[in-house]
């Protein structure tokens, strides 16, 4: 390694993805010079071909033998169990782990910026109130819903966040068949269907094409440039203004400060390994929740002896890991009429339906008081027939082969149609949840990777088993003839959050409510970092529209 | 994730088969391939040999080789062709023409596997050696017991054999490593040298996504 050069510019921005985009789009087109690190390559519509192989391969993701996490998960015995993991990359690509979302997009709502005030504290439980309140951000949820095109119908419901739009800028996409099925069981379970908002095109836009409806979604990347992933919907756009350059294959590895502990430069190693610093008078990380700690615990400076902004130790802290579960219902085929089996097996059209109605849970007979709930979306898994082949390879436990083995795969392939839920629920931050450098594994670049540890409260599977139990309800209220589900006490790899969350107070928090971390003036974090708790839903929504609110932010102090 | 469904926690992976090959050699889990149904004494009359498998003509050009009902030609870059007979031989039995849904021979088996055998990972998981290393110990098996290579016994032998092997880890997770590229012939887009004429696929009612992998834009084009 050789240090070769420097650049110049206004604002470094660590990461592509919907974190950093946002600022690199609003920031360059104010005239400010912008560079935004990627680590990954550029790709786009042309190269997502619906190929299974490309998943199967983790093509577009950091690899095992480059980059890794340290794991350390409950073991089961009350003990903490280590192991080394490539979960948590999501998208080693421009624009990031957007490329392969599902893109279901909820808001947050007001009781999520005051969980501590609304629903006091949980022994064993970091909970804190937001900074700010929801009203501050909900002109930017505004902004993301129209600047990278959400489409959806606003249905009023009990838990129905206040709007200052009567409804999302584009209409829903189309939608399968099951959709009338569930509005009907729904309906007479006594609870309130609703449609679901995407970060998917319905109608072009921005030079975007609508939806295809091949079927092929979520973990596929998106063809017609409908997905809005931070690419296709911000950084597309954002590159032709002149301002706002996009280096690839460049991986960031420290952030210098001066003498006042400020943010003065950033290191990157190019794709010949030899490192450039590039100087700027803002530095923006977005770089995925536990990167964005490793990145500030790994900067050192003179005013930033155990990591820039980690005085009171709360650099990696909080960290939260989507709480939750999923379940299925089966059904059964030959139990349904001709008709009824076309529209169990048509392929194209989304689900797309959801149910709040235990946002909040006030039912005396499962908590003594009222608790904060959850959100289940009604879902398809993106079709990935050579996985769900090798599901049929084995009959309790003992390999199947010969007719057995193709009996096993034609049945599971064409006699019963399996349709899916999530369930969303706040992972309760805790002193076992938390990012720190590894003393041992170390990257391809020779920098100490991150040890994520994942501690959870007993109370995160206690709220989502009462909401999974609501979701068997439907789908056998659907008709279907197997239903069952069952909660997560693992991380759900790639909705981790916290971490760098902010607050007023330094000794409690790593940034301040603009999103700036605490002990400098100009280094700004605008990933999923920042959340205290993640809401009961994804959270890529919140981290579009908080960036463009910190956006401003910095755009004022320009 | 699978990568993925939000909470996705299927696993596609393939079996485990570098500790298989430890396992193999190491003499001990041949007694755990062997349990079973094999007489004691073809262990006693084996322990004293090391798997003897010969792959000097590895790279040797294959000639046609019969498939049912059509000729199909094969690059032999990393099989020979006796090698690439008792692989048919074996996947005819674990996908076998049971008149309902392709064959192994139907799925462009042996082309996919030999094509499957030319990735970077397969081929540093060391696959191919291993599904080499299995094939000859299944022949001994074969010829200890029945003074035949395993082709040419008959599909009740066949199988008895392939039941034994089924019953032990290592033998299991060799036949697993077969059927887990035989899945992948059966299901993955016809691009890729199995699922001809999406056969595949139409016996599973599936429908591929679009647009379908082209020249230039395969995964390892990006790797």
């Amino acid at each position: 390694m050789k240090s070769l050069k420097a650049i110049e510019c206004d604002v470094c921005i660590i990461g592509s993805g919907v974190g950093g985009a946002p600022v690199a789009s609003e920031l360059s087109k104010a005239g400010h010079k912008v560079i935004v690190l990627e680590k990954g390559g550029w790709y786009n519509e042309q190269d997502f071909k619906k190929d299974e192989m490309l998943g199967r391969k983790r093509i577009f993701r950091s690899k095992m033998k480059e980059e890794r996490h340290v794991l350390s998960a409950p073991d089961g015995d009350g003990d903490f169990s280590e192991s080394t993991t490539t979960e948590f990359w999501g998208g080693n690509i421009v624009g990031g782990a957007s490329n392969f979302m599902s893109a279901y997009f909820h808001r947050l709502k007001p009781k999520d910026f005051r969980l501590l005030s609304e629903y006091g504290p949980i022994e064993g439980a970091n909970i804190a109130d937001w900074p700010i309140t929801y009203d501050d951000m909900e002109p930017y949820y505004v902004k993301a819903e129209q600047v990278v095109g959400i489409s959806g119908k606003v249905v009023d419901h009990p838990f129905l966040e206040p709007r200052s739009t009567p409804d999302y800028p584009f209409p829903p996409t189309n939608e399968h068949p099951i959709a009338k099925w569930f509005d009907k069981a729904a309906t007479k379970l006594g609870f309130h269907p609703l449609p679901m908002a995407r970060g998917i095109l319905s109608r072009p836009h921005n030079g975007r094409n609508f939806c295809e409806y091949s079927g092929y979604c979520g973990s596929y990347g998106c063809h017609s440039g409908a997905k809005a992933s931070s690419r296709a919907s911000l950084l597309d756009d954002a590159v032709k203004n002149g301002n706002c350059e996009v280096i690839t294959h460049a991986k960031a590895y420290q952030i210098n400060t001066d003498s006042d502990g400020n943010a003065s430069s950033v290191d990157y190693f190019d794709m010949n390994g030899d490192s450039i610093r590039v100087k700027a008078k803002k530095v923006v990380v977005a770089c995925y929740s536990m990167e964005s700690s490793r990145m500030l615990l790994a900067s050192k400076g003179e005013k930033h002896s155990n990591g820039i902004g980690n005085k009171y130790n709360q650099i990696g802290k909080n960290l939260h890991c989507c709480a939750g579960g999923t379940g299925h219902g089966v059904f059964d085929l030959s139990k349904f009429s001709e008709l009824q089996q076309n529209e169990l097996t048509v392929r194209g059209p989304f689900f797309n339906r959801f149910l709040q109605d235990w946002y909040e849970i006030n039912d005396k007979s499962a908590f003594d008081k009222p608790v904060k709930g959850g959100t289940i979306d009604f879902v398809f898994d993106p079709p990935s027939p050579t996985s769900d082949a090798s599901e049929s390879r084995y009959n309790d436990g003992d390999l199947v082969w010969g007719t057995q083995l193709k009996q096993n795969i034609k049945s599971s392939f064409t006699q019963s149609k399996d349709f899916k839920f999530e369930v969303f629920c706040d992972w309760l931050p805790n002193d076992d949840c938390y990012v720190s450098l590894d003393r041992n594994e170390k990257d391809k670049w020779g920098s100490p990777v991150a040890k994520v540890k994942v501690g959870f409260h007993p109370h995160d599977l206690k709220v989502a088993q009462y909401i999974v139990d609501k979701g068997v309800e439907v789908m056998k209220q659907m008709g279907a003839q197997t239903a069952f589900g069952n909660v997560w006490s693992d991380p759900t790899g790639n909705l981790m959050a916290g971490g760098l969350r902010f607050g007023n107070d330094p000794k409690t928090s790593a940034l301040d409510a603009n999103c700036r971390v605490h002990g400098t003036n100009n280094l700004y974090v605008t990933d999923g970092s920042f959340m205290p708790n993640g809401g009961s839903v994804t959270p890529t929504f919140t981290i579009y529209a908080n960036s463009f609110r910190v956006a401003d932010k910095i755009l004022e102090a320009m | 994730m699978k990568v993925y469904s939000l909470k996705h926690r299927k696993n596609p992976n393939k079996p485990k088969n570098c500790q298989f090959e430890q396992h193999w050699t190491s003499g001990i889990n041949r007694r755990e391939f062997m349990k079973g149904s094999l007489a004691l004494s073809v262990l006693a009359g084996l322990s004293a040999c090391k798997p003897s498998i010969e792959n000097k003509s590895a790279k040797k050009q294959v000639k046609l080789i019969r498939q049912t009902d059509r000729t199909v030609k094969l690059t032999g870059r990393v099989f020979n062709e006796k090698q690439l007979l008792d692989i048919q031989a074996v996947s005819m039995r674990l996908f076998p023409d049971d008149g309902d849904g392709p064959s192994a021979d139907d799925l462009n088996f042996l082309t996919y596997l030999e094509w499957a055998m030319t990735d970077e990972q397969n081929m540093s998981d060391g696959d191919p050696e291993f599904i080499v290393k299995g094939i000859g110990w299944l022949n001994q098996f074969a010829n200890d017991d029945y003074g035949k290579d395993f082709k040419e016994l008959s599909v009740q032998k066949q199988d008895k054999l392939l039941s034994t092997t089924a019953r032990s880890d290592a033998g299991e997770r060799w036949m697993a490593l077969l059927i887990y590229y035989l899945i992948e012939a059966l299901a993955l887009d016809p691009f890729y040298g199995g699922n001809t004429d999406q056969v595949g696929w139409k016996w599973l009612k599936h429908q591929g996504g679009f647009p379908n992998p082209i020249a230039g834009k395969t995964y390892r084009d990006f790797e």
